[in-house]
């Protein structure tokens, strides 16, 4: 007999990880690509306490990014540790 | 029942051919679509791939020995057909004539389903239509055939659709999405071991049972060590030698690819496999992989989707199972001849796989060839303005 609800619950569980995975990747790079701040460029490296990484681009938008990345990093060690089957 | 130890060797070489068959078919699966992007360069890819394929096939221990997997009736008590080596030896080499076959044409097929199309066709002529559970052919190759491009397609086209959404600031930019390329290789790198833990059980299961069969090992002993080795090392090879025909068609035959296109379609290509494995749906990678490319095409504006190579592949598909099939009855007719007719196959198995291969030489297709036009701009590791002044002055002076 078919699973018709196994198949819609693949279809359910694929784009629910999917699109959280593109929307944390889609993030992470539009992060990235924050644009300079006006006058960033020039001060950053005078400034101890400036806020502008070395790119012009806010230090906030760059570790946000990077936390991004990170949360990519683990879904991927998620799907290792379901392909193995000696880790379950 | 006495069983000639040639035919077990030969049934082990064949095995092994067809796991290597399934490497080199299904390296586009994982690695089409980076090489396509130049997330990767064609040689790498394939090594990547090869390697997550060969520690894959050592990490999984789960191995079936229902050659079938259930498709067939192999209790000759009930109707169904006893499983010989002989019987494997049709099937194995009817999924080999066929993954050939489709490769000559650059079609992306299931080796699975290959191999038990050449099975079915075997079980016919061994006991007759009765000895095949048509109810879970259908639940478990038609119905997977049809749902895998559909959910995969589908959540390809969303998640496209999102990543250009999310990063629609770098719309007008010549490479503003190209850091998508490092994203995609860690998704298709899942795709790859994922690859390597599912395919090499089912030629490690094939080789098992042909010996159980012949009273060489006990059925409780397990799978033999060089066993594991041999398959892992087999698929690794043909994942290595990449199936380059096929690997152009996924990259940029379907539709042409760009990265965040890529990383769509390759992630949505992992996920869909993990959640289907998981949840007790399997779907086939190779149309899993396909769907994918076609919804990413059809998720990025302007990009188009090339209908004719999708129905190509489509038929494919259709005909995978009872091309196999036909296949593999004639080759069981010709086992029923004993040593002689399996010799006879064989002859006529590699008379049939050789010209395949000359004429394949005649169009060789390479890596060059395997890269989507569109992306050519791009590169795969960035190289900063002064790096690159200094290498085009070099190139001036040479």
């Amino acid at each position: 007999m078919i699973d018709w609800l196994g198949l819609l619950l693949v279809l359910g569980v694929s784009i629910g990880a999917a699109l959280a995975i593109a929307l944390l990747v889609g993030l992470g790079i539009r992060l990235l690509a924050t644009p300079t701040r006006p006058g960033a460029i020039g001060e950053a490296s005078d400034r101890e306490d400036d806020e502008v990484n070395l790119n012009g681009r806010p230090l906030t938008a760059t570790v946000l990014a990077w936390v991004c990345f990170a949360a990519f990093g683990a879904l991927v060690g998620v799907g290792i540790w379901l392909v193995l089957p000696f880790w379950r | 029942m006495t069983v000639d130890p040639w035919v077990v060797i030969l049934v082990v070489a064949l095995a092994l051919i067809f796991d290597f068959t399934n490497g080199f078919h299904d390296t586009a699966n994982a690695m089409a679509t980076p090489i396509a992007t130049r997330a990767l360069t064609p040689r790498t890819a394939v090594a990547l791939a090869a390697v997550l394929n060969l520690v894959g096939a050592f990490l999984s221990t789960e191995v079936a020995l229902t050659v079938s997997h259930g498709l067939i009736n192999e209790d000759p008590g009930t109707g169904g057909v006893a499983i010989t080596p002989a019987f494997v030896f049709a099937g194995v080499l009817a999924a080999i004539v066929w993954n050939i076959a489709t490769w000559l044409f650059g079609l992306p097929s299931s080796s699975s389903h290959a191999l038990f199309g050449g099975l079915i066709g075997a079980a016919i002529v061994g006991a007759g239509v009765g000895a095949v559970h048509w109810g879970t052919v259908l639940d478990k190759v038609v119905i997977p055939a049809l749902a895998s491009p559909l959910v995969a397609g589908i959540t390809a086209f969303l998640a496209t659709r999102v990543v250009y959404w999310m990063t629609r600031r770098n719309d007008g930019h010549p490479n503003g999405r190209g850091r998508f390329r490092i994203a995609q290789i860690f998704s298709s790198s899942l795709v790859a071991l994922a690859h390597g833990t599912n395919d090499a059980q089912k030629t490690m299961g094939v080789i098992t049972l042909a010996l159980v069969s012949a009273g060489m090992i006990p059925r409780e002993e397990g799978v033999p060590l060089w066993v594991i080795v041999s398959c892992a090392l087999a698929i690794a090879i043909g994942t290595y030698t990449g199936g380059w025909r096929i690997i152009r068609t996924l990259g940029s035959g379907l539709t042409d690819v760009k990265p965040a296109q890529g990383f769509a379609a390759e992630t949505s290509t992992a996920v869909t496999i993990l959640a289907s494995s998981h949840l007790g749906f399997a779907l086939s990678t190779t149309q899993v992989a396909s769907g994918s490319v076609i919804g990413s095409g059809l998720g990025r504006r302007g990009s188009t989707v090339r209908w004719g190579t999708a129905g190509r592949v489509a038929a494919g598909w259709v005909l995978t199972l009872p091309a196999a099939a036909l296949v593999g009855a004639i080759l069981a007719l010709l086992a029923l001849l004993g040593t002689v007719g399996v010799v006879l196959g064989t002859v006529a198995g590699a008379l049939a796989i050789g010209a395949m291969v000359l004429v394949a030489r005649r169009t060789s297709i390479g890596a060059e060839s395997t890269a989507s036009d569109v992306s050519v701009a791009g590169e795969a590791v960035a190289i900063k303005p002064r790096r690159r002044a200094r290498a085009a002055g070099r190139g001036r002076r040479a």
